[in-house]
């Protein structure tokens, strides 16, 4: 139970740094994605399943709270976790490289599942000037953030082993 | 082999249930999108959960950018204060480059309005570029030279009055010796028309703002504020270029002779633009002036010298008339007479007073022919019957 608070209470942390404090650093509305760092560094150091899970709930999280398209964020954290999980069966998992690297294509592929999404959805973008003018600000943080998220996540799942048998 | 089969069948319901998931949420996108599908207590509770944690990430947020912006405009400010610090250093160069030029134009103005004045003398302004570093020498380099007709021996002078003279040309410069110098020496003698007493200013090494008058007869007629002006012996100066005044005088120490001490007319520590006189001639004379009128008695010389015209014209039209109205009356008198012949004389009388005088006509018979009184008498004779024989004789 408290190791499970204790994942809680860093999900929360992490989420409300995200909405509250890192959407300050934007540029035209896009800033860092915290949930997607870790649910992507799960995805790596847990495989697939965990990282489907976790995708699940973060995503659910976001969803629930942020008004947006229900289901949207839960999808995309989803099928990045399958994806990035089932990549990375073969890798050393725990190298610290290796989140560093993934932030982009995990942020690209965020991004186009929410487009396609819209897309079906009826809503029109400009696919062209978000790939020259607002996606790399945003991929600039991932990469920036990318290793301290995954060093907080790697922190807790030995913690969560160690002391809980976990994982 | 029933194991890794149960764990197969285990696997399989996983996937299915995560396609299941997928499926779901997939679904759950377009069903929430066309607001099919809504959890408004999920919401709330999420909501509650996190609000606290987001209040207090969004005060530090809003703490950071209070920072932020504090920095920013503090940065602004500085960045501001930078600039402005730079635009007020332009602007008190261009002050100053300003002041200097209006300072130029002033005195090229004063330059150029003496040039005007003094058509005397053929003038070439120059710059002060130097001056020689000895003390005991006062000596200016100016930016003319040779190229420009400055030679040597050639008087430098400003509006206010004589300078130097050039001591030695080259090409674009030239050397000024100046007239405080102790070396220079120029024919002077004193403005006031009643005194004209002559003399020699040197530069005095003692007081080298205020050169001297030397050579000065003791009982001669000279005084304090007296005007100097250079006198044109020697050659070198032309006459009346103002020196200076006389500020004191002395008495030499042989007794026979007195020194006057002379305040220049030009200052000699703010000399920047001067003249030189590449050729002098006579002063030309001054034009015409009337002479002064009576003050209220006021007349225009031009329209009395038209009013005097008019006059004269009115005379001679009225002269002309007496002379006509003469002769109907003289041809009235020979018709009640019963004569027809004509004397030589008459005959000229009507010749002539029959033509239109112009005042130099008339004036030309007076001289040649006949007076205006002896035209008179004729008339006068002739108009008598009685003495018409002789007046024909005396004719």
């Amino acid at each position: 139970m408290r190791v499970i608070v204790l994942w809680a209470l860093v999900i929360v942390l992490c989420y409300s740094l995200q909405t509250s404090l890192l959407s300050f650093i934007n540029v035209n509305g896009f800033s860092a994605n915290l949930m997607l760092l870790m649910t992507v560094s799960i995805a790596i150091m847990r495989g697939h399943r965990f990282g489907v899970f976790f995708g699940f709930i973060v995503g659910l999280l976001q969803d629930l709270t942020s008004g947006n398209f229900f289901g949207l964020a839960t999808f995309s954290y989803m099928t990045i976790a399958l994806l990035f999980g089932n990549f990375s069966s073969n890798l050393f998992r725990e190298q610290a490289l290796l989140p560093v690297i993934s932030a982009v294509p995990a942020l690209a592929l965020h991004y186009l599942i929410t487009i396609v999404f819209l897309f079906l959805l009826g809503f029109p973008i400009d696919l062209v000037n978000f790939i020259r003018n607002d996606f790399w600000p945003p991929a600039i943080m991932q990469v920036i953030l990318a290793w301290p998220m995954h060093r907080i996540v790697y922190l807790l799942c030995e913690y969560s082993k160690e002391n809980f048998n976990l994982f | 082999m029933n194991k890794k089969g149960n764990q197969d069948k285990h696997n399989g319901k996983k996937i299915i249930a995560l396609i299941f998931v997928f499926i779901s949420v997939f679904c759950s996108v377009f069903f929430a999108s066309r607001g099919r599908f809504a959890t408004p207590n999920a919401d709330n509770t999420a909501m509650t959960i996190l609000s606290p944690f987001q209040r207090v990430f969004a005060w530090v947020g809003n703490q950071i950018t209070f920072v932020r912006n504090t920095v920013d405009e503090m940065s602004q400010i500085h960045e501001q204060n930078k600039l402005l610090r730079d635009e007020v250093e332009i602007l008190r160069a261009q002050n100053l480059n300003a002041s200097e030029y209006a300072s130029e134009n002033q005195r090229l103005r004063n330059l150029l309005g003496y040039k005007q004045s003094a058509l005397q003398f053929d003038l070439v302004a120059a710059s002060v570029i130097g001056r020689e570093s000895a003390t005991w020498s006062s000596i200016i380099i100016i930016n003319r030279g040779t190229l420009d007709g400055v030679a040597n021996n050639m008087p430098v002078v400003t509006e206010l009055g004589l300078v130097g003279h050039v001591m030695e040309s080259n090409f674009n410069t030239a050397k000024v010796q100046l007239l405080i110098d102790p070396r220079s020496a120029v024919g002077t003698l004193v403005q006031r028309p009643e005194s004209r007493v002559a003399g020699i200013v040197e530069g005095n090494n003692k007081n080298p703002n205020h050169p001297r008058m030397v050579n000065i007869p003791k009982d001669s007629d000279v005084l304090v504020n007296d005007m100097i002006v250079t006198s044109g012996f020697g050659g070198v100066y032309p006459k009346g270029l103002i020196v200076g005044k006389i500020v004191a005088i002395h008495n030499e120490e042989g007794g026979l002779l007195k020194y006057a001490e002379i305040e220049t007319a030009v200052n000699f520590q703010k000399l920047e633009d001067v003249a030189v006189i590449v050729a002098s001639r006579e002063a030309p004379p001054a034009p015409i002036q009337a002479p002064p009128q009576t003050p209220g008695t006021e007349t225009n010389p031009y329209e009395t010298m038209e009013k005097l015209q008019d006059t004269q014209q009115k005379i001679i039209d009225a002269h002309q008339e007496v002379l006509n109205n003469q002769q109907q009356q003289l041809e009235q008198a020979r018709q009640d007479a019963g004569l027809n012949t004509q004397t030589p004389a008459q005959k000229n009388y009507y010749d002539d007073s029959q033509n239109n005088y112009t005042q130099e006509d008339y004036y030309d018979d007076g001289q040649n022919n006949y007076t205006q009184e002896d035209y008179y008498d004729d008339s006068q004779n002739n108009y008598s019957n009685e003495n018409y024989d002789d007046s024909q004789e005396n004719y």
